[in-house]
């Protein structure tokens, strides 16, 4: 599946320089495609994280449009869009985010749970998927741990695996790599690279120069606009 | 997940949930307890009421005309009497149960022995009366002069007593010497006897100079047996609107649909004509200030009720709503997350409203219990009696806590539906 960004561009209001129409992402049209992890870097406040939350479906543009294959998403019902992003966008989200009433194991699992039940027959197939992918990250002797208990760097790796877990098309990844260290740099990075050379669609949007070492194509980002290196 | 989301929460944000479980029982207490007394208000004011006497009087009709002419209230001509064995019918008129007692009245006279004519009334003194429709009742003056002061001896009882049993006035005791154990010699136009003063009374007025007899007995002394001069009626009344007001004045002047509204609500003049259709040749008329205020005092305290009723559900409603979105708040990040994961708006909004609802029970089962208890307070602080509980008010309080609980939501699910996990998530 390929993301498409289609003339597309995003403005806030907000009081600067005497107009109080900023614009976040200035008309951009950049395609996404499978097999490759695309590398997006850029100053603070370039406008990344907005295109990666329209990429997302999580954040409607202004103008123009977002197309997965050729869909438009927000042409979708919220519940299409949501179902939609569920089986086929994976989101590493900025910072730490994990919910405090379930383990690292059932935080994991739960784009699956929130459509599925523990009772059915796919979840052991799940279950198996996720200490796949908590032992290929590095995190598996701490699935029974609540997030509570666990440091920044694990809690990103937890939502790494998250993000993987439905074998989406598309995983966008917002500063991946933002509380580890290199060794653990190295295993998320290694385990996107092998989502994108199984034919998946990477996006990582990064301050991380070290993440540049993994992609097969370089954008930057500077006051909106976006440009190829 | 969903169990484990709403445990999750109970468990971690227990202290809010105490607070707003404490919230919904507070109004659900208070709202079972005004209800309750609402409920049972009726009966408790119809008794305090009871002390302000009858509120209707029945004459016989020629009467009533002579009464009109001479502008004299309360007084029966003498020729003309209702009947004793019509009495039982006033407790089967369309508003039977508004009935809440009655008393029969025989005026004569009797000569003393020091040749001094007294006047001498005879009526029921808490009479037992079984009515062909079966049902049964205490009927008489006990409750309708409930003001008398029993300065010596006690009221007459029917059941224990004598028939020759009677009650004077303080004047009439002091002008004769006469207190209560004493005998007195009457001698009216029919019979003379000894009788036995049972007490002594004093009620403020003409009753003073007066013998108070059983009604058989007085309608002996006089030779008026089965007749009756006058009744006091004791009714629960709704204060009068203009609909009363022109039935009143004519009955035959309202439309059809006019007189079944009149008839079906239990106005004083509503009352009164349904009473003058069950007693032959009389006419009944309403003792305006009592009958008015009694309606008056009832609607009052009622209102005053459900307002306390409807203030103290908006309160709860304030607060749930309050504790509600600052627990939402809390957890906009995760709500936020799990709507970022694929969870569609419904989905995010179940397990909050699921835990709301299972705090709701907790908090509305509490507080009905307390409610019952204020109740209980309310009552025997107010009327000195308990308080019934009607099951009515259970599924009645269930709905109120229902609505004022989701109305409490409503804020909360505003924002949950606005939550954007860009920004609920951005830069955490």
């Amino acid at each position: 599946m390929k993301l498409t960004a289609l003339q597309a561009t995003r403005n806030y209001i907000r009081k600067r320089e005497g107009s109080n129409l900023f614009c976040a992402v200035e008309e951009t049209s950049v395609t996404l495609e499978p097999g490759t992890l695309t590398v997006l870097s850029g100053p603070s406040g370039s406008g990344k994280s907005t295109l990666l939350n329209m990429f997302a479906g999580l954040l409607p543009p202004s103008s123009g449009q977002i197309l997965l294959d050729d869909t438009d998403l927000y042409h979708l019902e919220d519940r299409e869009l949501s179902r939609l992003r569920n089986l086929h966008i994976g989101i590493i989200p900025q910072g730490q985010t994990a919910l405090a009433a379930f383990n690292v194991q059932d935080n994991i699992l739960m784009p699956w749970l929130l459509y599925g039940s523990r009772k059915n027959e796919a979840f052991s197939e799940k279950r198996k998927r996720a200490e796949e992918l908590m032992e290929a990250a590095g995190i598996l002797e701490l699935r029974r741990e609540m997030p509570s208990g666990l440091s920044g760097g694990e809690i990103r790796r937890m939502a790494v695996c998250r993000a993987m877990l439905q074998k989406p098309e598309i995983i966008l990844a917002d500063e991946p790599t933002g509380d580890l260290d290199e060794e653990n740099t190295a295993v998320v990075m290694d385990l996107l690279k092998e989502h994108a050379a199984s034919g998946g669609t990477v996006f990582v949007v990064t301050h991380d120069i070290q993440v540049r070492t993994y992609a097969d194509r370089m954008l930057s980002m500077r006051k909106g606009v976006v440009t190829e290196e | 997940m969903f169990l484990r989301m709403v445990r999750g929460t109970l468990f971690r944000q227990w202290k809010k949930m105490l607070m707003i479980a404490f919230t919904i029982a507070l109004g659900a207490s208070l709202c079972t307890a005004m209800l309750s007394v609402v409920l049972d208000v009726k009966d408790k004011v119809n008794q305090e009421l009871k002390a302000y006497g009858a509120n209707i009087t029945v004459v016989p009709k020629q009467a009533s005309i002579l009464n009109d002419l001479y502008e004299v209230e309360g007084q029966s001509a003498g020729t003309v009497y209702l009947k004793e064995d019509e009495l039982g019918n006033i407790k089967t008129i369309f508003w039977a149960f508004n009935i809440v007692d009655f008393a029969p009245f025989v005026n004569t006279e009797a000569i003393l022995d020091d040749g001094s004519s007294v006047a001498v009334t005879g009526s029921w003194f808490h009479h037992h009366l079984s009515l062909p429709t079966g049902e049964e009742l205490d009927a008489g003056m006990n409750s309708l002069r409930s003001w008398w002061d029993i300065t010596a001896g006690e009221w007459i009882d029917e059941a224990s007593m004598e028939e020759t049993a009677v009650m004077i006035g303080d004047a009439l005791a002091e002008r004769t010497g006469l207190s209560a154990g004493d005998t007195i010699h009457l001698k009216g136009t029919e019979k003379e006897g000894n009788y036995w003063i049972a007490g002594v009374f004093n009620a403020g007025g003409d009753e003073d100079q007066q013998i108070f007899m059983q009604l058989n007995e007085a309608q002996a002394l006089s030779g008026l047996d089965g007749c009756v001069n006058s009744i006091e009626v004791s009714a629960l009344t709704t204060p009068d609107n203009e609909l009363a007001v022109k039935a009143a004045r004519d009955p035959s002047s309202l439309t059809i649909a006019q007189y079944e509204t009149w008839y079906c609500t239990a106005y004083v003049s509503s009352i009164c004509y349904q009473i003058q259709e069950v007693i032959t040749d009389s006419v009944a008329s309403a003792v305006r200030q009592v009958a008015d205020s009694e309606g008056a005092i009832l609607d009052k305290t009622q209102l005053l009720m459900i307002l306390i009723t409807i203030l103290a559900l908006v309160g709860s409603a304030l607060g749930i709503c309050n504790l509600v979105t600052a627990s939402v708040m809390e957890r906009s990040r995760e709500l936020g997350l799990v709507k970022a994961l694929g969870a569609y708006n419904r989905s995010v909004m179940s397990p909050v409203l699921t835990e709301i609802l299972i705090t709701a029970v907790v908090g509305g089962v509490a507080g009905f219990f307390a409610g019952i208890g204020f109740a209980q307070i309310i009552g025997h602080s107010v009327f000195n009696s308990s308080i019934a509980i009607r099951p009515m008010l259970i599924p009645i309080v269930t709905i109120l806590v229902l609505l004022v609980t989701f109305a409490g939501c409503i804020p909360a699910f505003r924002t949950i539906l606005k939550l954007e996990p860009t920004v609920v998530l951005h830069g955490g």
